[in-house]
C-alpha cells in the first residue's frame, strides 16, 4: 500500500517536471554537458596513463645513454663491458633502434633492432635476417600480411625491400601501431650504425633494492653517461600527464562555472510559482516528507539521466571517435605517432568521482530549498508572502 | 540464482586452495616463492619482498618461506632439529644460496622488510665489498651462518 503512495508521488514528480519542460530541458542539457566534459577528460587521462604504464613495463631497469656536448650520442659497447663489472648487474643489452618517417602514410614509426621479439607473434614467425615483423595496427593500416614485402628507405637513400615475416600484437595499441622490429644486425645496416656502438644500453638489475645504488655507480664510472632509472622515467611521465590534465581542466572551466551558477541559482531559492505549488500541495494534505520526496525524485530523475547520458556520450566520444574535441591538446602525440585507438580504461573510482562532483551537489541544491519552502505555512505560501 | 551459488562455491574452493597450499621439495633443492605464501614468524606475504626471501625445508620436505633473513634465524632458533636445509637469496644475484655456504652482513642500517638488517651473500668478497660500500665501519663484520646463530638475532 505504501509502495503505491511512493509511486504516486513519483508519477506526480514526473508530471511536475513535464509542466516545466523548458527549464528542465535546459538543466538537463547543461548537466549532461558538464558530466560529458568531465568524463571525457577522466577517461582520456585514464587510458593515456594505462598506455604509459604498459610502455613502462617493457622499459629496462636502467637505461644508459651517452651525452656528447649536451646531446645524445651513440654509446660505445666498451661501456657495456664496464657496467657488467658492477656487482648486482645481471645483464646489459646494447639496443639499436630509431625513428623512421614514412612519407606515404605521414607517420613516424619506431624501428627496433631485436635479438628476440619481446611481443607475441599472432601471425607468421619472428623476423630472420633481412626480414621484419610489424605491429598489428600497422599491418592493418598498410594492409600487409606475412609474406608481403615492404619497402623502406635506408640512411643512404636506397630503397630496401623487407619481407614481412610476422605480425605481432601488444596489449598497448601505441606499441603495435608504432613498432617495426627487425634483427639487430639488419637494423644496424639500415640505420648505418657501426658495430662497435649502440643507441643506448639497457641494464637489468637482479635486486630492486640495489637499483639506485647501481645507477649511482654507473654515473660515477661513466661521467659522460645519462643514467635513467625506470622510476625517473615514471616521474617524467607523471609530470607530463599532470601538466596535460591541468590544461584539459582549464579548458573546461567555463562549463564548470556555468554548472556552478546553475546550482547556485537553484539553491538560492524557489520561484514564487514553485512556492505556491508547494503551498497548495500542503493545503491538500501533503506532509513535509511527501513534498521533500517529490522534489528528491525530481532531482534524482534529472541528475541520473544527465549523468548516464553524459557518461555514455563521453565513452562514445573518447573510445569510438578518438576524442576529437580533446585532440588539439593531444597534438604532441598525434604528430609523433600514427593514429592510435585509446584503450578503454575506466575505473569505478573515476565514475564515483564524477558522480560526487556533479550529482551530489545538484541533489543538495534541489532538496535543501524545497525543504525550507515545505516547512512554511500553506496559507502564507499560497498568498505569496 | 543457481549461477550465484555456483560462483560462491567456486570462490570458496579457490580460497581453500590458496590457504592449504603446501609446497614440498623432495630433493631438498630450492623452490620459487609461491603466490600467497606467508612468513610463519611475522605473517607477511613473502612474494612482495622476494628479494629478501629465505626458505627452510623441513623434515617432512615441506618448505616454509620467510620475508626477512632475521625471521629465518628466529624460526631456526625454535625449530632447529626439524630443519633439513635453508636457502637465502644472494643480495646481488638474487640466486638461492645454501646458508652453510653463505656470508652475512648484519647492520641496522640495511633496510630489510622486518628491519633485522641482515644481507646475505654467496661470495665473501661480495659481502666485504657491500660492507665497505655502505661504510658500515669495522664494527660490522662479515659472518658465517654459525656465527650469526651463536650471537643471536635481535628482533627490531
Amino acid at each position: 500500500m505504501s509502495l503505491r503512495k511512493h509511486l504516486n508521488i513519483l508519477d506526480y514528480a514526473a508530471r511536475f517536471m513535464l509542466r516545466r519542460k523548458g527549464k528542465n530541458l535546459a538543466t538537463l542539457l547543461v548537466f549532461t554537458l558538464v558530466v560529458f566534459m568531465l568524463a571525457s577528460v577522466v577517461m582520456m587521462m585514464g587510458s593515456l596513463k594505462k598506455e604509459a604504464e604498459e610502455t613502462l613495463a617493457l622499459a629496462p631497469d636502467i637505461t644508459v645513454q651517452k651525452i656528447v656536448a649536451g646531446r645524445q650520442g651513440l654509446v660505445p659497447l666498451s661501456y657495456a663491458a664496464r657496467i657488467e663489472e658492477i656487482r648486482g648487474v645481471s645483464r646489459v643489452e646494447p639496443r639499436v633502434w630509431g625513428y623512421y618517417y614514412d612519407a606515404v602514410e605521414d607517420a613516424t614509426y619506431t624501428i627496433l633492432g631485436v635479438e628476440s621479439l619481446p611481443f607475441a607473434v599472432v601471425e607468421g614467425s619472428p623476423p630472420g635476417e633481412g626480414e621484419v615483423a610489424v605491429g598489428y595496427a600497422i599491418a592493418e593500416k598498410k594492409r600487409i600480411r606475412p609474406g608481403d614485402r615492404i619497402i623502406l628507405r635506408d640512411y643512404r637513400g636506397n630503397y630496401v625491400k623487407f619481407t614481412v615475416a610476422g605480425v605481432f600484437s601488444s596489449s598497448s595499441s601505441l606499441q603495435s601501431a608504432d613498432i617495426i622490429a627487425m634483427p639487430r644486425a639488419t637494423a644496424r645496416e639500415f640505420f648505418g650504425i657501426p658495430p662497435e656502438v649502440a643507441n643506448d644500453l639497457a641494464v637489468y638489475v637482479a635486486n630492486p633494492a640495489e637499483l639506485t645504488n647501481i645507477a649511482y655507480k654507473i654515473s660515477l664510472a661513466l661521467p659522460d653517461a645519462r643514467v635513467l632509472t625506470r622510476a625517473q622515467i615514471r616521474e617524467t611521465y607523471d609530470a607530463i600527464f599532470g601538466w596535460r590534465s591541468g590544461i584539459f581542466l582549464a579548458s573546461i572551466i567555463g562549463a564548470l562555472l556555468a554548472f556552478a551558477i546553475l546550482v547556485w541559482d537553484r539553491a538560492s531559492g524557489l520561484s514564487a510559482e514553485e512556492k505556491r505549488e508547494i503551498g497548495i500541495l500542503k493545503a491538500l494534505g501533503w506532509s513535509t516528507g511527501d513534498v521533500l520526496e517529490m522534489r528528491t525524485y525530481e532531482g534524482v530523475l534529472l541528475a541520473l539521466n544527465s549523468y548516464l547520458l553524459g557518461i555514455i556520450l563521453a565513452y562514445l566520444h573518447v573510445y569510438q571517435l578518438g576524442a576529437p574535441l580533446l585532440k588539439p591538446v593531444l597534438l604532441g602525440w598525434s604528430t609523433l605517432y600514427p593514429s592510435f585507438e585509446l584503450m578503454p580504461a575506466l575505473s569505478v573510482e573515476d565514475l564515483l568521482l564524477i558522480f560526487m562532483v556533479s550529482v551530489v551537489p545538484f541533489l543538495a541544491a534541489v532538496v535543501v530549498p524545497s525543504w525550507r519552502a515545505s516547512t512554511v505555512d500553506p496559507d502564507e505560501a499560497m498568498r505569496g508572502i | 540464482m543457481r549461477v550465484l551459488v555456483l560462483l560462491f562455491f567456486l570462490l570458496l574452493l579457490a580460497g581453500c586452495a590458496q590457504k592449504g597450499e603446501r609446497v614440498v621439495s623432495p630433493d631438498l633443492s630450492p623452490v620459487p616463492v609461491p603466490e600467497g605464501a606467508r612468513c610463519p614468524e611475522c605473517g607477511m606475504f613473502v612474494k612482495e619482498y622476494e628479494n629478501w626471501a629465505c626458505e627452510a625445508i623441513l623434515g617432512s620436505r615441506e618448505v616454509v618461506f620467510f620475508d626477512d633473513p632475521g625471521d629465518m634465524f628466529i624460526y631456526h632458533s625454535k625449530h632447529r632439529e626439524n630443519i633439513l636445509k635453508i636457502y637465502c637469496r644472494d643480495y646481488y644475484t638474487q640466486e638461492w644460496v645454501s646458508v652453510e655456504d653463505a656470508y652475512f652482513v648484519v647492520n641496522a642500517a640495511i633496510s630489510t622488510p622486518m628491519g633485522f638488517g641482515i644481507a646475505v651473500f654467496a661470495d665473501s668478497g661480495d659481502a666485504e665489498n657491500f660492507r665497505r660500500e655502505y661504510s658500515m665501519g669495522p664494527a660490522t663484520e662479515v659472518l658465517t651462518f654459525q656465527e650469526v646463530v651463536e650471537r643471536g638475532v635481535k628482533p627490531p
